[in-house]
C-alpha cells in the first residue's frame, strides 16, 4: 500500500487485494474510486487464468466471425485497434474457424449492452439489440467488448473501458497505455 | 509371430499416448493447475475469490483450447446503475426475498448463463409481489463450469452481487427485471447484476418476517431506494420499447400515496400497500 501524501483513493484491478493502484483520485458514494485529475499508475488487465484473451498469443492473430446488426460498428472497433499495428485481425468463415464469433441477441431483462465470454471454442462476443441502437453508443459497446477479447479489464470514465455505455469512440489514453503493457 | 507384434504395437502405442497426456499436463502454466477444481463441485463465494486472485499480466498461453473450470464474463452495463435513481428506473420489481432453495441453471432463455432460487417475498419497494417467486441470478454452474460475471468489479469479497450466486438462507434487497416468458409456466425475476445493487438484509435464516421486515424498515439501502421512487429515472431502451413497468409515473395517485416517501418528503403513515400496474 502507498504511502504517497496525495493518495486520495484507491482503484482495485485484476481481482486482487494487494494490486492497489494509486492517483489523484476521490471517491464516489458507491465505494468505486472515481478519478478525477490525473491518470493512475497501474494497469487494468484482465485476470489471464479465468480469462484469457480471444488472440492466438503466438501470432498475435484474432480471426473473428461476425454475424450481426451492428457490422459498421465492429468494423470501427477493429480498425481503432488494428491502428495500433500489434494484432492482426482477421475474417473468416465458417464460424468454427474464428477465435471470436460476434452475433446480436435480444433480452431485455438483461441490463447489459454488450458482452464477452471466454467460452471454449470460439469465444462470444454479444450484442444486446433490446439495449442499443446504431451509432457512438454502440461503437462503443463494440470497442468496449473487443478490449475485452484483447485482454483488458473495466477501468474508468475517458476510456472505453469504462463499464457503462457512453458515445465515446475513441480510445482513451489509459486503453491505449494498458493495450501496449500487454501486448509489448 | 504376427499376434506378438500386433500386442506389442498396440503396447508402444498406449505408451505414446500416456507420455504425451503426461508432458501436456506438467507443461501447464502453474496458476492453471491451480485452477482445476472438481468439476461437480460447487465453489462458495469466497473460493470464487481465491480462484480469480492468480494474475499473470502477460499471455501465457500459446494454445487457444483452454480447460478452464472457471469462465468469467465480462458486460457493458447500459447505464449507471450506482444512481439510485437509475437502478429504480431500471428495475420493474424490488422486493426483499429469502432465498429458499436453488431450482435450477437454465441457460436457454438468453446466451448468458444463469441460476434461478425459489424465493419467499417479505417485502416490495417497486411493485407488488408476494409469496413464493423465482429470481434468477446471471453466473452460475453448467456442466461443471463455473461462470462468473464482471469479477473485477466486484470489490470486496463479501460483497454480495454479479458473479457471486445468492446464498440458501439469506435475506435480499433485489433490484429487477421481469422475465414474464419462460417457457416454464413461471414468470422470473432477473435480479441485476451491477456491482453492489444487491443489498444483503440478513444471513440469519432463523429469522421471522416481522423481524426481516424489522430489519428492512431501518435497512440504509432499503430507504435510499425508497426515496430514489419518485424520482426513477428510466431507461431509454425502456421507454422506447414500452418496458417502463411500475414507474413512478404510472402510479395512480392512491399508489404514490401508498409509498413510504411521497412527493419529495417521507410519508410516515403510506395509506395501503403499493399495487402493481403491470
Amino acid at each position: 500500500m502507498s504511502t504517497d501524501s496525495n493518495l486520495l483513493g484507491y482503484w482495485r484491478f485484476n481481482a486482487t487485494s494487494t494490486d492497489l493502484v494509486t492517483g489523484n483520485a476521490t471517491s464516489g458514494q458507491s465505494g468505486s474510486p472515481t478519478f478525477s485529475t490525473s491518470t493512475p499508475f497501474g494497469h487494468f488487465i484482465l485476470n489471464q487464468t479465468t480469462y484469457t484473451t480471444s488472440v492466438n498469443t503466438s501470432t498475435r492473430e484474432l480471426k473473428w466471425y461476425a454475424s450481426t446488426t451492428y457490422s459498421n460498428e465492429w468494423l470501427g472497433a477493429i480498425s481503432a485497434w488494428n491502428a495500433l499495428g500489434k494484432i492482426t485481425f482477421s475474417s473468416t468463415t465458417p464460424s468454427s474457424t474464428a477465435y471470436l464469433k460476434v452475433y446480436d441477441i435480444s433480452s431485455p431483462p438483461d441490463e447489459f449492452t454488450g458482452a464477452w465470454s471466454p467460452t471454449p471454442n470460439p469465444d462470444e462476443l454479444v450484442f444486446n439489440l433490446a439495449h442499443t441502437s446504431s451509432g457512438s453508443s454502440t461503437q462503443k459497446t463494440a470497442t468496449h467488448e473487443l478490449s475485452h477479447a484483447l485482454g483488458l479489464a473495466h477501468s474508468f470514465f475517458g476510456n472505453v473501458m469504462y463499464y457503462i455505455q457512453t458515445a465515446q469512440t475513441w480510445l482513451g489514453n489509459k486503453d491505449i497505455d494498458d493495450f501496449n503493457y500487454f501486448w509489448p | 509371430m504376427t499376434k506378438i507384434v500386433f500386442i506389442g504395437g498396440i503396447a508402444l502405442v498406449v505408451i505414446i499416448v500416456l507420455s504425451l497426456g503426461a508432458y501436456i499436463y506438467f507443461k501447464r502454466p502453474v496458476s492453471e493447475v491451480a485452477l482445476n477444481v472438481s468439476p461437480d463441485t460447487e465453489q462458495t463465494p469466497e473460493s470464487v475469490s481465491v480462484l480469480t486472485q492468480e494474475t499473470t499480466s502477460t499471455p501465457q498461453s500459446e494454445e487457444r483450447d483452454r480447460p478452464l473450470s472457471v469462465r468469467e464474463i465480462q458486460q457493458e452495463f447500459v447505464a449507471d446503475f450506482s444512481d439510485s435513481r437509475t437502478l429504480v428506473g431500471g428495475s420493474q420489481y424490488i422486493f426483499v426475498a429469502r432465498i429458499i432453495k436453488k431450482v435450477g441453471n437454465e441457460t436457454n432463455i438468453t446466451w448468458m448463463p444463469r441460476t434461478q432460487f425459489e424465493a419467499e417475498v417479505i417485502s416490495n419497494i417497486k411493485g407488488n409481489l408476494s409469496g413464493k417467486v423465482i429470481v434468477s441470478q446471471v453466473g452460475g454452474y453448467i456442466d461443471g463450469v463455473l461462470y462468473v460475471a464482471n469479477s473485477d468489479l466486484l470489490g470486496p469479497a463479501d460483497a454480495p452481487g454479479a458473479g457471486r450466486l445468492l446464498q440458501v438462507g439469506s435475506t435480499y434487497l433485489l433490484p429487477t427485471r421481469h422475465i414474464p416468458n419462460t417457457g416454464w409456466g413461471a414468470e422470473w425475476y432477473h435480479v441485476n447484476s451491477f456491482p453492489g445493487a444487491i443489498g444483503l438484509i440478513s444471513e440469519d435464516q432463523n429469522l421471522t418476517t416481522v423481524q426481516l421486515n424489522a430489519l428492512v424498515a431501518n435497512d440504509s439501502r432499503a430507504k435510499q431506494l425508497q426515496m430514489a421512487y419518485p424520482n426513477d429515472v428510466l431507461l431509454t431502451s425502456d421507454i422506447r420499447n414500452g418496458w417502463t413497468i411500475n414507474s413512478y409515473q404510472s402510479l395512480t395517485e392512491a399508489q404514490k400515496a401508498a409509498l413510504p416517501y411521497y412527493a419529495g418528503s417521507y410519508n410516515p403513515n403510506p395509506t395501503s400497500t403499493a399495487t402493481s400496474t403491470q
